[in-house]
Parts: C-alpha cells; structure tokens; sequence
C-alpha cells in the first residue's frame, strides 16, 4: 500500500468525525485505542485507514473496554508518543478512572467524546450535551481538564490540533466535547499543508517550549521524562514527588494539585477563546455551544431582521470556565442560555455572573430548531 | 583491614531505588524475594533495564513494587497495569515490558484485560504474584483464595478458585509457568526466559501472606511458609499426549490446617503451537 | 581481621566469611524485619537470630561462624537486607566495587 502523507492537505467535504481524526493525525498522533461506541465509531473507523499508513507508521488498537483504551492511551503516551482514544456516554463514564490517573500522573493525552443522550444507553443515535458536568466532576478528586467544544466540521479539525497542543505544552489530559450531529454532519473543511498550523511537542525534563509564542514555566509544566531514557522514568496515581515516587504528606500533595490546577489557569488565555457573533448591541445574549449554536446562529439571523438585538456567546473553551470574560462581555444583557441538557450549562454560567439567567433545556435528543429559540427570544425582548 | 561502611549494600543496589526501602511490606511477605529474583532474571538478560525494560504494576501490596526497582515504572490504577502495557508496548515496540502484579488485580478487577492480552499476544511478561488474598485491604478473598479457607469475608467457606495455569493456558498465553516464591534458585532463569519469549509469558508465582493470610490458614510463620512451598511443589511430568496440562493435574492444592499440600510446578507451555 | 571477625556501624554488621576469610557477609539492621527466612533456608545453620532488637523493633540474623558465602539467604531475603561482597572490594583503600 501507498504510504500516505500525515497532513492530506486541501478541501474536503466530510464529517466532523472524519475531521477530528484528521486533525489528530495532523497534530502527530501515533496511537488510538478505542472501543466501538455510537456516535464516536466512524473516528477509529477513519484513524484505522490511515494511521498505520502514514510514513511514520502509528499504531491502532481495538480494546477489550473503554477502561483499557483510556489507560493503553496513557501507556502510549508516557513512551513520548501522541496517543489518543475518542468514545461517546457510557464509555466516558468508563474512562472516569483512567482520566484520574492521567491528571495525577499529568500524562498528556487527547479524549474525544462524542455526547449522546443519557443517562445509561440513552439515546445512542441522538444528540445530547449532558456530559459538560462530567467533563469536569467525572472522576473523583478536584482537577481541571480543558474541554473543548466545536461547532463546524472544521473547529472539529481545528480544536483537535489545538487539543494536542494543550496536552502536550501542559502535560495535561485534553477533551473535545464533539455530538451526535457534528460526528454524522458533513460540511466543507480545509486541511492546511504541513507546518501551516502549530504543533506543539512537550519538553524534555530541563527543557522549557513556546506555545503560541508563550514561555510554559517548567516550574509549573516539568519537561517529561518517558520510557527508555535517561533517568528512571517512574509516575503512579498515588499521591508523588518530583521524581514520581509516593509521597503521602500533605505538604507534597498541596503542592502537587495546586500546581495542577495553576498551569491550566495560568495559561487559559492562550486555549481558544469564546466566539463573540453580534455581541455589540445586542440587549440579549444567548450562551451556547456545540451544534446547539448553529440553532442559535440561524435564530439570530431571524430574530434581528424583526429588529430585536439579540448576541451568541459561543463557547470554545468550556473548562476552564471563562467566567472573567463573560462577565465583562454581558454586562447590563439579558443572558439565556441554551443547551441540550436539563440544567448543566446554566451552572457555571450563573455562577460567573452571580445572578438567574434565562434557559432554554432540550434534553430530548434532538437539537433545539431556531423557532423554539426565535420564540424564547421574543418572549425575553417582549415582543 | 578495616571494612569501609560507606562501600556495603545491597548486592543488586544499583538496581534498586535505596531512597524507597525499605519496603512497606510486612515481615516475612513474598513479595520482597519475587521482586528480587525478577531483578536477578532481568539482570541476567543482559538488557538495560532503565532504557530497555518498563515494570508496571497494578494497586495492591505488589503494586508499589515498581517504586522500589530502576526500572522505567509505572503504577496504573487497580486492574489496569495490562492494558498499561499495551499502551507502551505499541508506542514503543523496542521496550520489555513487564507486568509484576498481584492475583486480586490480574484476575479479579483486570480479568478481562488479562485474557485478552492472552489473546491478542502483544509481546509482554505477566508476573502474578498469587498470595490468594487482598493484603493491602486486610485481608479479604482474593479470586484465589482456596475452598475452604478462612479470609474477613470468607468466614465458613469460600466458592471454587481461579487455577491460573489453566486460564492461562485456555486464553492462548505463549509461555505459561508456575513456582513459588521459595524457588528463587530458579526463578531468575525461568523470568529470564519468560522475558524473552516473544508474545505473552505468564508465570503464577505462588506467594504467600503470612502476616494475614497465612496465619489464619496453615502457615503462620514465614520460616514455615517457605518450608511449606519447598515440600507441597511438585515437578511437572511432560506427558506425550499433554494429560499434564489437564485442569486437575495443574490445580494447586490447600489445606486450611497445614498450608498447601500440592502445587504442581514447572514450565507448562514454552510458545504456543 | 583475624578469623571470624566482625566489624559493625549504627546500620551494617560485616562478617568476614567463607572457606578463605575472602567475602564479607553484610546484614543491613536498618531494612530487617525480623521474619527469620534467611535462618530458615540457610543450608549450613550459620544464621540465627539476635536476642537485641533494631531500632525499628525487629530481630535480626547474626553468623555464628558456618558461612560459606553461598548467598541462598540472599537470594531468599524479602528485604534487601543482606548481601555478600569480596573482602577486597569493600575494605579501607581497596579496589571500588
């Protein structure tokens, strides 16, 4: 067989599954483990076509269960290799544990989960957003890990480049809350050639990287040291010191998650950023993200030729929240907030501003249609 | 002559992690002389072991081995140190990977991984020390734990054990051995052995828990332990038609009152057909 | 050294041992743990166990002078306690080890 380029460079018409395992490839991956799960299958489907194709041939491995693709990825990952796995509800919960042991080892790592409708089986072949809150409380113990959310079969490209980026400048487990509708949409994308884009690899133990023209303080990110070299390369999921060992005193254990938490804070600024469409005037602002704001778009298209000033908050970085910047950014609006979950983005949204917000919850595996949202709007602007 | 103390330690010193020991096992443990003569068969393959060989392990008494030894280590999460494997093992082909685990692990909450790594034959050597209880928890059964032994939640009597020679040698493992922990004359030729087998070698390593398995079940002491696992292990024969690999030639025998009375040891299989 | 000698720090105890007083038998007080395996395996009787107790509260293996320097209780230890090293290799000036 042809041995295939890592970046297939040039417009495509396909889905956003496609997208995410393109993009995985482009930012360098070498080994996917996974579990067939609907909707996240067609990545593995994709991955398996190409990756051990590519000059530099990666590996694929179907597992036994979600819980082994999590913990074969953080394997993979500490030989110093990219190494992702992608899943959908139920195979997230599965992999709670693993992502607990690659936060506290700070193993960088790519999930991407697919989001269904739930709990349990759910709705397979639907869309949902109910595992925003899973993202970020899943596994036990405090920890962050940045989520992000696209909205296009290209940002589902794109935040996949990025992802790998974060991981791997920040030695930090990254998700891609991707849905039903984006892994099955197909829409216009464009792969850049290689080198167009930034591909981030972490640093070597004493070594210190840029990312998007920024310093990562190896106080805050040690360079890594993985299998097969110099040192003894030791990490466990018990409480550690610098060189990995166990160490269950409290002081070494405060200094260990506060460091956790304070690389991602430190460097939210340079995770992407919230999309602001119409925000100037507009006296409503609808906090979305996903597919759920291609509703809210096409709403806001309809409702502003009716005169009525109406914004989109799209989030693309969900956790760390960025409370700050939209705080400053809605000030004196009326805010509603729409997802395709019961109560889960409302939470940290009404947490950031400290007040009720309006909220459209459309759990039902279906994408709210702009009407309800056109509806809701009207009734906000009293019109 | 006068003797430099700052010369004297251990032997294998170089290869041990001295800052960790001593070791959180209790006295008189299993665990302490299989990790020795795991470090022995390693040393014996000529590989460097921090640059070419990776010890993972799982939770449990056996999981903090890894943190004791030079090499590469990884200690995963309770069941996961097989899947571990596979991760570095196909990030990195060029790496010996070693599973040094304990038998509530491997064959309770990691069952499934353990079968399928049998199946799937990417090349790793799985060490299970099989001591027949959760030591670290207390003492509870263990997927091995005999019929009528006595652990904190088996207290009349217990359902049938796991015999992993057998589970092993079903799930299509390449090199399938047993010895206890007494055999550490052997032992290293047989780790050495079962590292370079290419595919998945398995090694029950019969262990014991004196401290709290052992002194509810027919060997209290750890000098008695040792002597227990000398007289009760029996060579395999090496059968024509392989009637030595039936299950009730290879299942290890107990008897709550004396300790094990039977386990039959040796090389069961050196690569699959 | 004269013939079984035995030199001792706050951790080791050396002993010299074997047919031609060439190794030095080195029991490490600070890791033992007192389970009397190494006693048990010795196939010479040449280790029995110390009537004091280690700081962490243990009792340790002492040669009675039958060491042959077979390292079986070596092998046998769960502890990494003890260890035998040719005389010239650890003593006062000697060739590094």
């Amino acid at each position: 067989m042809k041995k295939q380029p890592r970046a297939m460079a040039g417009r495509h018409l396909d889905s956003g599954n496609i997208a995410v395992a393109e993009g995985a490839i482009y930012a360098g991956l070498h080994g996917y483990y996974g579990y067939p799960i609907t909707p996240s299958t067609s990545i593995m489907e994709h991955i398996v076509k190409r990756l051990p194709h590519l000059e530099e041939p990666g590996y694929f491995l179907q597992c036994e269960d979600e819980i082994a693709s999590i913990t074969a990825t953080i394997g993979c990952s500490w030989t110093r290799k990219k190494a992702m796995t992608a899943t959908s509800g139920p195979g997230f919960s599965l992999m709670q544990e693993g992502i607990g042991l690659a936060v506290m080892t700070e193993t960088p790592l790519v999930l991407v989960d697919v989001m269904r409708g739930g709990p349990s089986t759910g709705l397979p072949t639907f869309p949902g957003q109910q595992e925003l809150m899973q993202a970020h409380f899943g596994s036990h113990g405090d920890y962050i890990i940045p989520t992000f959310a696209p909205w296009s079969v290209q940002e589902c490209f794109d935040l996949t480049v990025e992802a790998f980026n974060a991981a791997e400048a920040l030695r930090t487990p990254v998700f891609v809350l991707s849905d039903q509708v984006l892994s099955t949409l197909k829409e216009k994308f464009v792969i850049p050639k290689e080198g167009e884009m930034e591909v981030v690899n972490r640093a070597h133990p004493g070594e210190t990287i840029t990312w998007k023209g920024t310093e990562i303080s190896e106080d805050l990110v040690p360079g890594m040291n993985c299998f097969g070299e110099e040192k003894k390369a030791f990490s466990t999921g018990l409480s550690h010191d610098e060189s990995g060992h166990v160490d269950l005193t409290a002081k070494t254990f405060e200094r260990l998650t506060n460091r956790m938490f304070e690389k991602v804070h430190r460097y939210a600024h340079l995770l992407p950023q919230a999309e602001k469409y119409m925000m100037d005037d507009a006296e409503i602002v609808i906090v979305t993200y996903g597919s759920t704001a291609r509703s809210a778009y096409e709403a806001i298209n309809l409702v502003r030729e009716q005169g009525l000033k109406v914004g989109m908050y799209r989030l693309r970085t969900i956790w760390p929240f960025p409370e700050e910047d939209l705080r400053k950014s809605t000030e004196g609006k009326e805010i509603l907030v729409v997802e395709m979950a019961r109560d889960q983005l409302t939470w940290p949204v009404e947490r950031a501003l400290l007040r009720r917000v309006h909220h459209i919850a459309y759990p039902m595996g279906l994408i709210p249609p702009p009407s309800v949202i056109t509806k809701k709007v009207r009734e906000i602007g009293g019109k | 002559m006068e003797i430099d103390f700052s010369k004297l330690g251990h032997n294998l010193e170089d290869k041990l992690t001295s800052k960790m020991l001593p070791h959180i096992w209790c006295s008189g443990c299993s665990l302490g002389t299989n990790l020795q003569s795991l470090v022995r068969g390693a040393v014996m393959t000529g590989m460097d072991m921090d640059k070419e060989m990776v010890m993972i392990s799982g939770i449990g008494c056996t999981g903090r081995a890894s943190g004791y030894v030079e090499f590469d280590g990884f200690h995963t999460t309770h069941g996961r140190a097989i899947p571990f494997a596979s991760g570095v093992k196909t990030g990195n082909p060029n790496l010996e990977v070693i599973v040094f685990s304990g038998d509530g692990d491997l064959f309770s909450i990691g069952g499934n991984h353990f079968i399928h790594a049998a199946r799937r034959k990417l090349d790793m050597t799985i060490i299970c020390t099989n001591n027949s209880v959760y030591g670290l928890t207390g003492g509870q059964a263990s997927p091995t734990t005999f019929e009528y032994s006595t652990t904190t939640t088996t207290i009349d009597h217990n359902l049938r054990p796991f015999n992993l020679v057998d589970l092993a040698l079903g799930a299509g493992a390449d090199f399938v051995a047993r010895y206890t922990s007494a055999h550490f004359k052997i032992l290293p030729r047989i780790i050495k052995q079962a590292i370079e087998t290419d595919g998945v070698a398995f090694i029950d390593l019969i262990s014991g828990c004196p401290a709290i398995y052992g002194k509810r079940n027919g060997y209290p002491t750890a000098d008695y332990m040792v002597k227990n696992f000398l007289e009760a292990s029996v060579e395999i024969e090496v059968k024509e038609d392989g009637s030595h690999l039936l299950s009730e030639n290879t299942r290890v025998e107990f008897d709550r009152t004396k300790g094990y009375t039977k386990i039959p040891i040796g090389v069961f299989r050196r690569q699959h057909r | 050294m004269t013939e079984h000698e035995v030199s001792r720090n706050e951790r080791f105890d050396a002993y010299l041992v074997g047919k031609r007083s060439n190794r030095v038998f080195v029991v490490d007080r600070d890791r033992c743990k007192g389970c009397r395996i190494c006693v048990s395996v010795c196939p010479y009787q040449a280790l029995e166990m110390s009537r004091e107790k280690t700081q962490r509260g243990y009792f340790f293996p002492i040669e009675n002078g039958n060491c042959t320097a077979c390292k079986q209780c070596l092998y046998a230890c769960p502890d990494f306690v003890l260890s035998v090293h040719k005389l010239e290799e650890v003593t006062v000036g000697g060739e590094t080890a």
